[in-house]
This record gives structure tokens, C-alpha cells and sequence, in this order.
């Protein structure tokens, strides 16, 4: 694979391999490319039977800073139908969003349904896909420098899944993400059962081989029965059915119309950057009708 | 029961909401009305339910009445229609604003609303003993099961801190500074666009759905129906 930007280690002794975000210039934002390569060594991860535990980390500061605010666009371009006319098709845009992120092949539901344990060590900025990744994931471990949030619901709507926050953290708390663009500390995150472990950086790393370690001395029968087991609960939850949802619900946000005085991520975007934009977003925009 | 809109804000304000717990139709359908009035409201973002004194000062909940579950009280109270499930399923974010006692069918109210904004005084008590429409499902998902068994089968009440703690409220702040932070939140809530908030709303009826949040409310008369015909054993 050329994609640099994610690596993968392989450790058949320890069972255990660690899958990196190496993009630590950009606070680890993830682009649909990037999320194609985590994909791929998930596939690797799962056929090597000697593995049982994946740990997902990034290089840096931050686990990661969310959507690559420049791929927003870009992804439902590059998807069939994507490029025909000035504005993608709305096929391309559901398209891009279930094989990228939502869909079976997807990134969430790989990550979600693993059949190896997934521990993931955050630590900065865990925003949008950062704060899916620790949805996602079996176990999670962070520093209490880590901040769990989706900002870019406040520019144009929720358009993740909904369905495994509210089942983590409770139906009026997701809200708070939600509606109001809180982002959560990693005590705030521990407290509401978003995260399993905080602690100080220094403490950060031993902690998560610790449960590597751990989670590696369990039998390998025992570990996939585990996993099937919470698969049957995900059915039962309606995993697939708010996946499934949230991909419609996403391509209809990515095309909606704005009424006046309203902030627009994507004009701000092309008109101002990417720097601007992500400011404005995540800002304290106040605005009247 | 006063209504404004604002800066995307609607506010429906009444003395307070204790007429639902005893079984006032009227006060329900209004209060119905103005609620599905500001969800279909094109500037209204955020809806704000306030009382000028208590949420929902205690008051005792008659029986339905059994020739009447199926029908008119469902209608009025636990229907597709009725109030509650106009709130749960409103496309506009709602938000309710309590203090002091919030008793009965206040709790429901607040089960029923995506954000609440509590004052450090405000009690919850348990709407399931006395109110066959309450949602254990809505209960279940906010709260987490176990506490949610623990509010039905034990009947008590939840303070503010507690409330919190169990992601029941939202917030916690003094009585005086409560109704500047609900405009805040629902300032806050309203800087999403229009189509976010519909959008939004919508996302989250999937996950309500499949919860079985719409069942637990059909399955209101049958519950009500029940406590109808139960009676106590010797001593109970």
C-alpha cells in the first residue's frame, strides 16, 4: 500500500498490532483515503490468526482532529457520478458516504466489527472521527489532555451515527454533542462511560499495553465468541439500521439549504481556507435572525 | 399559557404543568397544539418550555377510567398525536426549564425534551407509579436501565445533583440564573441551521425507533388497563 499517512505493525509473539495515524502536520485528520488504508490493515489483521488485539493510536499531540476539512468535498467527487455536473450527484454523495465511512466495507463498521480486540489510545483532540473511533472501539484509554467532540454537527447537523453515543453515554447527554458543540473532557468522557481509563501522558502508553497484554493472554476462540456475542447485541440494537440511516441523513446534509444569516462551512471554505473555516466552526459563533 | 418566538426560540410559558398530572385533556391538547404549532414554525428552531413557579407541583392522577383507555384518554395522552409523543418526535430541538418540584407528568415532560436545564432545587420524582403513558423505554435510554428499574419499581426522587450525575438534566445551575442559561442552550441549539435541526431530529428517530420508543407509547392503554384490574392481596 502507498498510503504512508497509516501504518501497520505486525507483532505475532506479543498477538498484538498496532495500526498508526501518522499524519501528526495535520492533528491526524483523516481523509477518505487514509480511512481506505485502515480498512486494509484491519483486513490484514483479521486473516492473521497469531494477532488478537489491535491497538489504534496517532503519532503527535492528537488523535485526530477530525474530517480533513479539504476532503469534505472532494470524496463525493471522486465517488460514480461524482463529477458529472458542477454539484456531485446525490448518488455519489451516498455512495462516498457508505464505502467510505457508514457501509458495511466502511470504516466505522470494520472498526466496529472486528472480530480482534480494538483498543484505542487518545489522547488531544479526538473530534468527529476521532470521537468515532473511540465509539468504535472495544476498549478505549485516555490522557486527560484528550477532548472527545464533533464540532462540525453545529455547522450543518448530526450526520454520524447516533446510535452508539446515545447507547454509551445516555439519550439527553449525547445532546450535549448533539445540539449544543460541547466537546467533553476525558474526565467528563470517563464519567458519562465513553472511555475506560484517563490518566496523566506519562501514564498514557503503559496503560494501554497493559490491556494489550491483558486482552493477548485470552484465547483466541474466546476472544471471536466474545466478539459475536456483541455483534448479536449491535443486531438487536439497530447498529446497521442508524448506519444505514446516517448514510441518507449524511448525503441529504451535505446538500442543504441554508437559510438566511445561517453560517456556511462550505462557502466559508472555498471563499477563506480552511484555516478560517475551521476557526469559524469551531468558534463561539453568535448569530440572529 | 403564554407563547413567544424570538431569535428562533419559541418559549411556552405557563404558571406550571402539574394540570397534566391530573389528567387535564384540555391543558394537554393546548399545550399539544402550541408544541406541533412551533415544530411546523419555520423560525422556530428551539422550543422552551417554562412555569413561573414549579415545574409540576405534586397533584393526584386519577384513574382514566376504563371505558375511556382506548380511546379518548389514549388520544389525549399516550397517542401518536397526544402530547408526549408530539414532543419525542417534534423535528425542532426541545427544552424544558425546571425548578423546584417536578412531580408526576413533569418528569415525563422531561424525558419527552432533548435538553433540560435544571435549578439546584428542582426534585424528580418518578412518573411510572401514577402514569401509565410514562416511557420506560425514553427513561431506559436517558438514564441507563439499571437506574431507570430503580426509578419505576422504587418510586423516589431524583435532586438535581443526582439528575445530573444520571444524564437526566442537561445542566445544573442556581434558581435565579435559570432561565438566562435555558436561552443560552437554546441560543446555543439554534445556531445549527434550520435543516440540521429537522435532519438532525429525524437521525435520531431512527435510533428511537428502533429502541422500541414509539411501542412503549402504544403500549400505554394496555399498562393502564392493567392497573385497572389489579387489586391488593391481604396487608399489601
Amino acid at each position: 500500500m502507498s498510503e504512508s499517512r497509516v501504518t501497520l505493525d505486525l507483532d505475532r509473539e506479543s498477538h498484538i498490532a498496532r495500526i498508526t495515524l501518522r499524519r501528526p502536520e495535520a492533528g491526524n485528520a483523516i481523509d477518505a483515503q487514509m480511512a481506505a488504508a485502515i480498512c486494509v490493515y484491519l483486513d490484514e489483521v483479521e486473516s492473521e490468526d497469531d494477532i488478537k488485539v489491535v491497538v489504534l493510536s496517532g503519532e503527535g499531540d492528537h488523535l485526530s482532529t477530525g474530517w480533513d476539512a479539504e476532503e469534505v468535498w472532494r470524496q463525493y467527487l471522486d465517488a460514480p457520478g461524482g463529477s458529472i455536473r458542477k454539484h456531485p450527484s446525490q448518488r455519489a454523495r451516498l455512495v462516498a458516504l457508505d464505502e467510505n465511512w457508514w457501509g458495511p466495507k466502511g470504516l466505522y463498521s470494520r472498526l466496529l466489527k472486528c472480530r480482534k480486540v480494538t483498543i484505542l489510545e487518545a489522547k488531544g483532540d479526538c473530534l468527529e472521527t476521532g470521537l468515532y473511533f473511540a465509539l468504535c472501539c472495544d476498549l478505549v484509554v485516555a490522557s486527560h489532555d484528550a477532548r472527545f467532540g464533533n464540532p462540525r454537527w453545529r455547522n450543518i447537523g448530526a450526520d454520524g451515527d447516533l446510535s452508539l453515543l446515545i447507547a454509551l453515554v445516555g439519550l439527553k447527554r449525547a445532546k450535549d454533542l448533539m445540539f449544543l458543540g460541547l466537546n467533553w473532557s476525558a474526565q467528563d468522557a470517563l464519567a458519562y462511560g465513553l472511555i475506560d481509563w484517563t490518566g496523566s501522558s506519562a501514564d498514557r502508553g503503559a496503560k494501554v499495553e497493559e490491556l494489550a497484554i491483558m486482552c493477548a493472554s485470552i484465547m483466541r476462540d474466546g476472544i471471536v465468541s466474545e466478539k459475536y456475542a456483541v455483534f448479536a447485541s449491535l443486531a438487536k440494537m439497530g447498529i446497521d439500521l442508524s448506519f444505514a440511516a446516517t448514510t441518507v441523513v449524511s448525503a441529504s446534509l451535505s446538500n442543504i439549504h441554508f437559510q438566511p444569516g445561517e453560517y456556511n462551512f462550505l462557502r466559508e471554505l472555498r471563499s477563506e481556507g480552511v484555516e478560517s473555516a475551521l476557526e469559524s466552526s469551531r468558534g463561539n459563533r453568535v448569530e440572529m435572525r | 399559557m403564554d407563547i413567544t418566538i424570538k431569535n428562533w426560540v419559541g418559549v411556552i410559558e405557563v404558571d406550571d404543568f402539574s394540570p397534566l398530572s391530573r389528567g387535564d385533556a384540555a391543558f394537554a391538547t393546548e399545550l399539544r397544539n402550541a408544541v406541533v404549532d412551533l415544530s411546523d414554525d419555520d423560525f422556530v428552531k428551539v422550543i422552551v418550555l417554562r412555569a413561573r413557579g414549579d415545574f409540576a407541583p405534586f397533584q393526584p392522577a386519577p384513574d382514566p377510567g376504563a371505558s375511556v383507555i382506548f380511546t379518548e384518554w389514549s388520544r389525549n395522552f399516550a397517542g401518536a398525536a397526544a402530547l408526549y409523543q408530539s414532543m419525542t418526535f417534534s423535528k425542532k430541538v426541545i427544552l424544558t426549564e425546571v425548578a423546584g418540584e417536578c412531580a408526576g407528568a413533569g418528569s415525563l415532560l422531561v424525558l419527552s425534551s432533548d435538553l433540560t436545564v435544571a435549578a439546584s432545587d428542582a426534585r424528580f420524582a418518578s412518573p411510572f407509579a401514577d402514569h401509565p403513558e410514562a416511557n420506560f423505554v425514553l427513561a431506559a435510554l436517558t438514564i441507563r436501565l439499571n437506574r431507570a428499574k430503580a426509578w419505576l419499581i422504587r418510586d423516589y426522587g431524583i435532586d438535581a445533583a443526582q439528575a445530573d450525575a444520571f444524564g437526566l438534566v442537561n445542566r445544573v445551575v442556581d434558581r435565579d440564573d435559570l432561565s438566562t442559561t435555558a436561552l443560552d442552550m437554546a441560543a446555543s441549539a439554534a445556531l445549527m441551521p434550520l435543516d440540521g435541526v429537522v435532519m438532525t431530529k429525524m437521525l435520531q428517530q431512527a435510533v428511537l425507533d428502533a429502541s422500541g420508543v414509539g411501542r412503549e407509547f402504544d403500549m400505554a392503554s394496555f399498562y393502564s388497563a392493567g392497573l385497572l384490574v389489579s387489586h391488593g392481596e391481604t396487608n399489601e
